[in-house]
């Protein structure tokens, strides 16, 4: 009898046991449902869901001032997600093809263009009356209208940032130490013979005066694997009269329009030209010998200069502005002015991405619930006040009685020991009349891009794609495999040239190879982008 | 068994009443209704199977259910339609794939880089495991193993920076040896580094399972053997590598199911433009093209693709272990 008992007990509780292991496997289910088109929280205010990318230095949005004043505003909860942006890179396709995007997305998890594979988004031109600051914007900007303009349907799926007039240039520069060229009695290079000589010079007469052979004429970032990125290397083809783009599509892909006729400077004669430079150049010990591998932390520490002695190591590189080579060695450099390659050159150009208008400030979802309190949301966000702090950091921003706003220089004390950012990676939309004191990125942006606005002149209307052409949908497939079977082909030939040579005899084969890989598809392609949008804008 | 029973049957009915006395039981039992088995069956071994319960589901729901996400290699993905809504299109994919001018590059690296680590990564461990076999002191030997096992323990991204370093010229310790060259940037020189790296990191902890084998082996052998006259080389050669043959089978088996499995991440990280032609290989040709490159559906069919070719593999090889050894997984 009391075995018996027992054996039942231990039934019972075996059996409770094994519900409870299997409900862990449970435990990953989750959800909630959005039917409703209000989604309220605890207090019943309104409940609102954003998501925004994040740097690796941004404390929490929580903790941004302007968006506790932003609850205040719209009078609503916010709940906050991040991603990183380098995992963003992984995680978005997944997330647009679950259909699964919060309310409201900010600082460039997506960009105008998306919408016509996945038709997800919410069109704005339906409510600007909602939202009358992004109305005032829209109109005030006519070109960033048109950077996020549907090309179909006209729609706007995804809103502008205007970073200000004095970004309306290339971001992406090139300098040389004027200290080093002083001390060796040198000119600035005008060609790019002279650059080699130049180059030489720096590595044979120390010019850092330490005694020690240590210096790199000149350092590039790595080359990518089947594309051409921000600051590299081949920015050396505006000497050559060609003009890159290499901040959006298509110009990392080489890209560029000759007076109506779309072509690529892969299958120049150009890049011919420059590929032999670099060649040269590291043949000479003028690049380092892993130039073309090394890591990007590699890169930023050598471009630092000697940690001990506190001496500059590169001659000539590829930056954004001089104080990237560490506020202690930027006054050693300056800005070298784009030159004519050789003399078939007759102007040199320059590269024609602007960091002025960005098209993917705000999206929201077509199905999100809370629509009125979401445009009032965004609306606050483009008023001047809250566009301000979003730029600068609610930190730094102090408003002055006359309406002028003034930033605290601590922002750009490069030497404190607070790394933080205290503000998402984006702008709204500050109008032109507003005045700022003590901006100063704008000031040492505006010294450093002087020196190419001439070249940039060089290049006229009809030298390159704007930024408003975009891919249809099913382009976009198309042109995603091409892109992989050309431009990986394209990158590891480049850098086998530029380590090992050869570039005169396998020209011929390379140009039959890369024309077999998919290049006049694509060509045929951008040129119907560009006569379907751009010739038919009147400017 | 049976011819027994049959006799003893046989002998029953001849020899009458006797033989019926004596009831067969595993007859019997299995002359029963069905379902009277099946609770018999039950009430004997519900524990067991409630053990196993947790796992059974587990597999089935994260394994076997997804699988009719396969469809989508042969389906035109489409976003608004959702996975299984897209336009049958039969092996357009697998078509485009084997088209591909990267094709037969990709494959050949795959096999190349997958073959050398398989059978360098198995010899290896096997030479370790008979070394630290002959150390006498168990101190000693305990010492050598913790030691040995001890880099399977860091993370890939810290192994290949560490490549970085010591590959890098002009500063590298590695690469004075080889005159200052740039070694990340040859080609030919990925694949050894890919498998003397993998060789290196894993060798410690894939030997302790053959260690474990080589433990079970009877001293008595030893002793016969070195009766006969038998020194430390032969005592390996006849004893030590009988006894682990059987082990070496199973693994070298359950290896041969990923030979086209490439570890992404170490690849992934040891790329760059100048070893591409060498370091392309089907999981990051298949991760540029699927999750970055935005095409589900042709990285499905890439992916089956590799699936496949793996089964095949596994089969053959167990399909040749049985023959040749008698030891086989299933």
């Amino acid at each position: 009898m009391k075995q018996n008992n027992g054996r039942g007990k231990k039934k019972v509780i075996a059996g409770i046991a094994a519900v409870c292991a299997m409900a862990t496997t449970l435990a990953g289910c989750g959800g909630d449902s959005k039917s409703s088109d209000t989604r309220l929280s605890s207090d019943g205010k309104p409940l609102v869901k954003i998501m925004a990318l994040k740097q690796d230095t941004d404390i929490p949005a929580k903790d941004m001032v302007w968006t506790t004043e932003l609850e205040k505003a719209c009078d609503c909860h916010i709940e906050w997600q991040e991603v990183t942006s380098t995992s963003w890179n992984q995680q978005k396709n997944t997330t647009l093809a679950s259909n699964d995007i919060a309310d409201i997305s900010l600082a460039g998890l997506f960009y105008a263009g998306q919408e016509n594979s996945y038709p997800i988004f919410e069109d704005f031109s339906k409510h600007l009356d909602d939202m009358p600051n992004v109305k005032k914007f829209l109109e005030n900007e006519p070109d960033a209208k048109l950077m996020v303009q549907n090309n179909e349907d006209g729609g706007i799926y995804s809103l502008p940032q205007d970073s200000g007039e004095w970004n309306d240039n290339s971001s992406q520069r090139m300098f040389i130490n004027k200290q080093w060229l002083d001390k060796l009695g040198l000119k600035m290079p005008t060609s790019a013979e002279e650059l080699l000589d130049v180059l030489r010079a720096f590595k044979t007469q120390d010019p850092n005066g330490n005694g020690k052979a240590d210096e790199i004429p000149m350092d590039v970032r790595k080359l990518a694997t089947d594309n051409f990125a921000w600051w590299d290397m081949f920015l050396m083809m505006n000497m050559t009269g060609i003009p890159t783009r290499l901040q959006g599509w298509p110009g990392p892909q080489g890209i560029y329009v000759d007076n109506g006729t779309v072509k690529d400077w892969v299958v120049s004669d150009e890049f011919k030209k420059v590929v032999k430079f670099y060649n040269t150049a590291m043949q000479e010990g003028l690049l380092p010998k892993d130039a073309l591998t090394h890591d990007d932390s590699t890169y930023s520490t050598e471009r630092e200069g000697d940690q001990k002695t506190g001496a500059a190591t590169v001659g000539v590189s590829f930056e954004g502005t001089r104080y990237w080579y560490t506020d202690k060695l930027a006054d050693q450099y300056t800005s070298l002015t784009p030159f004519a390659f050789d003399d078939t050159v007759d102007h040199p150009v320059w590269d024609t991405s602007s960091s002025r208008y960005g098209s993917g400030a705000v999206q929201v979802a077509k199905d999100a619930p809370n629509k009125a309190t979401i445009w009032k949301i965004i609306d606050t966000m483009y008023s001047t006040d809250f566009a301000v702090q979003i730029k600068y950091g609610s930190k730094f921003v102090t408003k002055n009685s006359d309406g002028s706003y003034t930033i605290d220089p601590s922002k750009y004390d490069s030497s404190k020991e607070d790394k933080n950012t205290y503000t998402l990676n984006m702008s709204t939309y500050i109008p032109e009349d507003t005045v700022i004191n003590g901006d100063v990125e704008k000031e040492r942006t505006e010294e450093a891009s002087e020196a190419f606005k001439a070249a940039r002149a060089n290049v006229n209307d009809k030298s390159y794609m704007p930024y408003y052409a975009n891919a249809s949908g099913s382009q976009d497939t198309e042109l995603g495999s091409l892109y992989t079977n050309v431009m990986t082909y394209v990158m590891q030939t480049t850098g086998n040239w530029i380590q090992n040579g050869g570039i005169d005899k396998e020209w011929d084969d390379y140009v039959k190879k890369v024309n077999n890989a998919g290049l006049p598809r694509i060509i045929e392609i951008w040129q119907d982008i560009y006569d379907k949008q751009v010739k038919n804008r009147t400017e | 068994m049976r011819a027994t029973n049959r006799n003893a049957n046989a002998a029953g009915t001849e020899a009458g009443t006797a033989s019926a006395l004596v009831p067969d039981n595993r007859t019997l039992l299995r002359q029963r209704p069905l379902p009277v088995r099946i609770a018999d069956y039950c009430k004997r071994y519900w524990q067991l199977w409630l053990m196993a319960l947790p796992g059974v589901c587990f597999v089935a729901l994260f394994s076997y259910v997804p699988m009719y996400g396969i469809q989508l290699a042969f389906r035109q993905y489409d976003p608004t339609k959702g996975l299984t809504g897209g336009r049958w299109v039969g092996f357009m994919y697998f078509r485009q794939f084997f088209n591909a001018p990267q094709f037969s590059n990709l494959l050949i690296n795959t096999f190349r880089i997958s073959l050398w680590t398989l059978v360098m990564g198995f010899i290896f461990p096997i030479i370790l495991a008979l070394l630290i076999n002959q150390i006498g002191s168990t101190r000693v030997k305990g010492f050598v193993q913790t030691i040995t096992y001890m880099p399977h323990f860091i993370s890939t991204v810290v192994i290949v920076t560490m490549i970085n370093i010591f590959l890098s010229p002009d500063t590298g310790m590695v690469s004075k040896l080889f005159g200052n060259a740039n070694l990340m940037g040859q080609p030919n020189a990925f694949t050894p580094i890919y498998w003397i790296t993998e060789v290196w990191q894993h060798c410690g902890w894939n030997c302790i399972i053959y260690l474990a084998a080589l433990s079970s082996v009877d001293t008595a052998l030893y002793e016969a053997a070195k009766i006969d006259g038998a020194g430390r080389l032969q005592l390996i050669r006849y004893v030590d590598i009988p006894t682990i043959l059987p082990t070496c089978g199973i693994l070298l088996i359950l290896n041969m199911g990923n030979v086209l499995n490439v570890g992404f991440e170490k690849i992934w990280l040891m790329q760059n433009t100048l070893n591409q032609p060498a370091s392309e290989v089907i999981s990051t040709f298949t991760y540029k093209i699927g999750i970055v490159g935005n095409q589900f559906s042709y990285s499905t069919a890439i992916g089956l693709f590799n699936t496949v070719i793996n089964f095949v593999f596994l089969m053959i090889a167990n399909q040749v272990a049985r023959k040749a050894s008698d030891t086989s997984i299933f």
